[in-house]
């Protein structure tokens, strides 16, 4: 039964008197869903530092690495260098995987999904990387700049052939994908207002790699958008769609099916789109309400969402602490259907259900057998080091770690016999016992939740 | 947590390191000492000789690349495991036995002469065999046998039985899954074959050679010859023999599946089955190494399309790679192109022939109105180089951030008049379709444009708008530029290497090589450059693959200095009038 009762309820502060204390179960999921996964020693400093510490370290920015700051701009620069797209997906997992701030990435991913930009037709690793820039910036920022901005990006222009919008001869490709990707959902326009509103869009083109505005191809003169009459440029459009009541509720559907559950009720989409109108697109105070509701630790929340093929990856990855060869893994995420910079079609990754087929069920298998070997993909920190490190003097110690920290629910007791009856039986090395426990934790079907 | 650092270039290093350590610093540096041959019996199939090892093990003993492993930290590592614990504890219970350590035990064995024959056995696949083991410093030889047999005694148990004699000699019959080993011992030799009959014969040949020993055999002393006998390494295979026995060297294929491996090796393999032997040899000496290979046959002496990959052996061969700055290395190689295409069918696996239609018909788009085999090729003369040297980036304000070298390719001409305008019609229209491409992705394009340079003329492509920045793209490192002096036309991938060829080709090349058919050459140094220069790009794609930056600088730091201390290989093919040889020389500082 849901905790929700009214709208409001939504974003209801946790409280440890109401909804119980703060445990490590509440920061492993907060750390899965706002980042991808998490170590055993960062899941047990956010447990120790609470709930309200933990929200506020992943909305404040945060120091990066030794490590980071040095490999960070070498792998941009390769990227830029070699001009192959291939080196900055490695970048972006880069980041993903090792950044201090993984909230920032996730919101990256979040954004790049809604703006789907494809290399494919960009052909420009510079632009797709200034995109994903323009992206980070903003990403728990403002979205009123961040949509303001992707109007004048490169990569987005030449992406929906900005060029060949014109004064005599708009091209409706923005306007439309403005309205129903980016800011409203289908439904709250129509034909006409997209045809008006190219024209506010015509003259805003590419040239020297930099945005213009070709002064000679812009319609300056009066158009009719959601019923309003002006001389509307194209940040006057943008300004609209952001007045347009659609907009927070469309913003709020995507926060709630990415963070929280994948199918927000009516009630919960209103309640978060009223606070996002509130606090006028401002992505940090909406997600800090989100993020510390007691609605989001929820048991009907936790372990409601399929993993996408980044979180499984490099969620993993991060919660077994691997060396990770990232272009082995950039490989195999573009097989398992999420290829950073090549997202499918202009709607970007529908996700969901839809990550998992029979045969993308099969390839999430086999990634756990080839992470838990430590072949292709680089090693993992070696189980019987982790056995030594954290004093564990029986099997049940190790059950129970790895089940605490690759698992978004608790398992059922037959399951969790099914581990300790596998630890019983097998006759090998300590170090292989425990890969092996690892792999069977990795292939059941709870691991393929957050 | 503690991690363990990753051995990325631990592998590579550790190979350069090892071929290295085994050259490096060695000398034979000694009076010709007489071939083992003598002491082997005839008709032997395959015979190696290995001699005067003790300075090489000395010197790679002492070598600074052995130290530099010792020190690093992958074997420091390897020092702390169980396994290598195993080993320092046999090697304990070894030196205590003989009475020597392993050192001396391996200076004493190798440092003077072995050599093994083998010999075809009537009924089996298996070949009978001959070793001969000649101790360089005979009373360590002695204490040596008097400790190794019966320590040989006590581990093989009723595996080892000694009632048997040979001319008063008694001997150490080895029994193994295989077959046995017979071993008899006098003075500074050991003598051990796998049959009596093969031993007799053998030890008749010690000492005051009695019977016909393989140095007396025809295509040994062909090979004699031509290689020489004081090598510190000597193999020799019957290869008639070989071939005979493997219903005519079928093992060898007629026809290849590659066009370029054909290019490549097809006439390689048409010696070797026509070889009445196959020598090989290896010197090394304080600064370099040579390993030589020689196939008995004449190479001229065979059908039309084979001729096509041999030059005239009294004529001069391919031409020395051009004597340019900063030369990475490259490669010349003699082939009769047009005959070789026109043999394609005799030469080539039909299943790839149809790949020769679709090349063509994709050609015509390039040099329309003109038939590849019939009206191009005959325009080219017989040697082609290829090239990689050091560039300098003069076309840009900047540089790019991966460095590349510059490429080219220089092509001999048969008919220099008829070829200039049909060559320069397919630079431009190649430019051309890269400017497309260009266009399509949004890249700056080329602009035909042409220079004088030394009475030269030299076409070119430059950008539009000069490109600026210290980091830029790649593509950045091409500028394509053609030329044409005298019978040669170059085409390069950098303007500033066309004209440092163009001065190359008009300054007249002094040097006289030996008659090559292929000729390689290698530099390391300008390639540790070119490395070093993009050790970013290096960094990162060790990082990418899970090093962590610390590991990636000092992974490459390694690699760096085993390069450093390396100089150049070479590789060579020459056509003698009775036989093919092969080069491979290798130098250090």
């Amino acid at each position: 039964m849901s905790i929700l009762s009214k709208s409001t309820d939504v974003v209801r502060p946790f409280d440890p008197k109401r909804d119980g204390a703060w445990t490590r179960q509440h920061a492993t999921h907060l750390l899965w869903r706002a980042g991808f996964g998490a170590s055993f020693e960062q899941i047990q400093a956010s447990a120790t530092a609470g709930l309200e510490r933990s929200v506020e370290r992943l909305l404040t920015p945060q120091g990066e690495g030794d490590d980071f700051k040095v490999a960070e701009p070498l792998l941009r620069n390769t990227a830029h260098q070699t001009e192959n797209v291939a080196d900055l997906k490695v970048w972006w997992l880069y980041r993903m995987l090792n950044s201090t701030n993984p909230l920032v990435e996730k919101m990256s991913l979040l954004w790049h999904n809604q703006f789907a930009t494809s290399y494919s037709k960009v052909q420009s690793v510079d632009h797709m990387a200034d995109q994903n820039d323009l992206i980070r910036r903003h990403a728990v920022g403002s979205f009123r700049d961040l949509l303001h901005g992707m109007a004048r990006d490169v990569a987005m222009l030449i992406w929906l052939d900005s060029n060949s919008n014109r004064k005599r001869h708009a091209n409706e490709n923005f306007s439309r994908e403005v309205m129903e990707l980016f800011s409203l959902g289908e439904g709250n326009y129509t034909e006409e207002d997209i045809k008006q509103a190219a024209r506010a869009f015509t003259g805003w083109h590419v040239r020297d790699d930099k945005f213009w505005f070709n002064r000679i191809q812009h319609d300056f003169t009066e158009k009719t958008v959601f019923g309003k009459t002006g001389k509307f440029d194209g940040d006057e459009l943008i300004d609209l769609c952001l007045e347009h009541k659609a907009c927070p509720r469309f913003l709020a559907t995507k926060l709630l099916t990415t963070f929280v559950t994948p199918r927000p009720g009516t009630e919960v989409v209103d309640g978060l789109a009223s606070r996002i109108r509130t606090h006028d697109y401002d992505m940090t105070k909406v997600l800090r309400e989100l993020l510390r509701s007691a609605y989001f630790y929820s048991e009907e929340v936790q372990g409601s969402l399929i993993k996408s093929p980044l979180e499984l990856v490099l969620g993993s990855i991060r919660s077994l602490e691997g060396k990770a060869n990232l272009q082995s893994a950039a490989q195999l995420l573009a097989e398992l259907g999420q290829d950073v910079f090549e997202p499918p079609t202009v709607k970007g990754w529908e996700g969901g259900r839809l990550w998992v087929s029979s045969a993308t069920l099969l390839q999430r298998a086999n990634f756990a057998a080839e992470l838990t070997k430590g072949n292709d993909l680089g090693p993992i920190h070696d189980p019987s080091s982790t056995a030594e490190e954290l004093g564990w003097k029986n099997d049940e110690a190790a059950i129970q770690h790895y089940v605490s920290l690759l698992l978004a629910r608790e398992l059922a007791p037959a399951s969790l016999d099914q581990l300790r009856e596998f630890m019983h039986s097998v006759k090998a090395s300590r170090g292989n016992r425990l890969r092996g426990l690892i792999h069977l934790v990795m292939t059941m079907p709870e691991f393929q939740l957050v | 947590m503690i991690r363990q650092p990753r051995t990325r270039y631990f592998g590579m290093s550790t190979f350069v390191l090892a071929l290295a350590c085994v050259t490096t610093y060695s000398s034979v540096g000694l009076a010709e000492t007489p071939s083992l041959a003598k002491r082997i019996p005839s008709d032997a199939i395959f015979y190696a000789e290995i001699k005067n090892l003790s300075d090489v093990i000395d010197r790679v003993r002492e070598s600074s690349l052995t130290k530099m492993v010792l020190d690093s930290p992958q074997y420091q590592e390897y020092v702390q495991s169980p396994d290598y614990q195993k080993f320092n504890a046999g090697r304990e219970i070894a030196e205590t036995q003989l009475g020597m350590d392993i050192w001396k035990a391996a200076k004493t064995i190798f440092g003077g002469q072995i050599a093994l024959g083998l010999y075809p056995h009537p009924n089996r696949d298996q070949p009978d065999a001959v070793l001969v083991l000649k101790f360089g410093d005979r009373a360590a030889g002695e204490q040596l046998k008097s400790r190794l047999e019966p320590f040989i005694k006590l581990l093989a148990g009723d595996q080892v039985d000694t009632s048997d004699s040979i001319d008063g000699r008694d001997i150490l019959t080895i029994k193994g899954p295989q077959g046995d080993l017979l071993v008899v011992s006098e003075g500074d030799w050991i003598v051990g074959a796998s049959n009596k009959e093969l031993l007799k014969r053998t030890i008749d040949l010690q000492g005051d050679a009695k019977g016909k020993s393989l140095a007396t055999d025809d295509a040994f002393q062909a090979m004699s010859k031509d290689l020489g006998t004081d090598h510190l390494v000597q193999a020799f295979v019957n290869t008639k023999a070989i071939v005979q026995a493997t219903n005519n060297g079928q093992f060898i294929p007629e026809k290849l599946d590659n066009a370029l491996a054909s290019l490549l090796f097809a006439g390689i393999m048409d010696v070797t089955r026509r070889s009445s032997y196959a020598g090989l040899s290896i010197d090394v000496n304080e600064q370099q190494f040579e390993v030589a290979t020689s196939l008995g046959a004449k190479p001229n002496d065979t059908n039309d399309a084979h001729k096509s990959f041999f030059s005239d052996p009294k004529g001069q061969g391919t031409p020395p790679i051009p004597a340019v700055e900063n030369l990475i290395g490259g490669f010349t190689i003699y082939r009769d192109y047009a005959k070789w295409y026109a043999s394609r069918e005799e030469l080539l696996d039909p299943d790839i022939l149809p790949g020769f239609d679709q090349f063509e018909t994709g050609l015509a788009n390039l040099l329309p109105g003109q038939d590849f085999g019939e009206d191009v090729l005959p325009l080219i003369g017989q040697n082609i180089t290829f090239l990689a040297a050091l560039q300098d980036y003069s076309h840009l304000d900047g540089e790019p951030g991966m460095k590349l070298p510059g490429f080219a390719l220089i092509i001999e001409l048969a008919k220099p008049k008829e070829a200039a305008d049909l060559f320069q019609l397919f630079f431009q229209t190649f430019a051309s379709i890269l400017n497309i491409q260009a266009g399509q992705q949004g890249r700056q394009p080329w602009v035909m444009s042409s220079e004088t340079y030394k009475d030269v003329q030299i076409a070119f492509g430059r950008y539009l708008k000069k490109p600026k920045g210290k980091d830029l793209p790649f593509i950045f490192n091409f500028m394509p530029a053609s030329a044409q002096v005298g019978d040669k036309y170059i085409i390069t991938s950098s303007r500033d290497l066309c004209r440092k060829l163009v001065d190359a080709e008009t300054s007249g090349d002094a040097r006289k090589p030996p008659n090559r058919n292929f000729n390689l050459e290698f530099y390391l140094d300008p390639f540790a450059d070119i490395l070093e220069a993009n050790q970013s790009v290096f960094h990162a794609r060790a990082i990418q693959e899970g090093d962590s930056p610390d590991e990636a600088k000092s992974n490459f730091g390694k690699l760096m200095e085993v390069l450093r201390m390396l100089n150049a290989v070479k590789l060579s093919t020459s056509v003698k009038t009775d036989a093919f040889q092969i080069r491979l020389q290798g130098s250090w500082k």
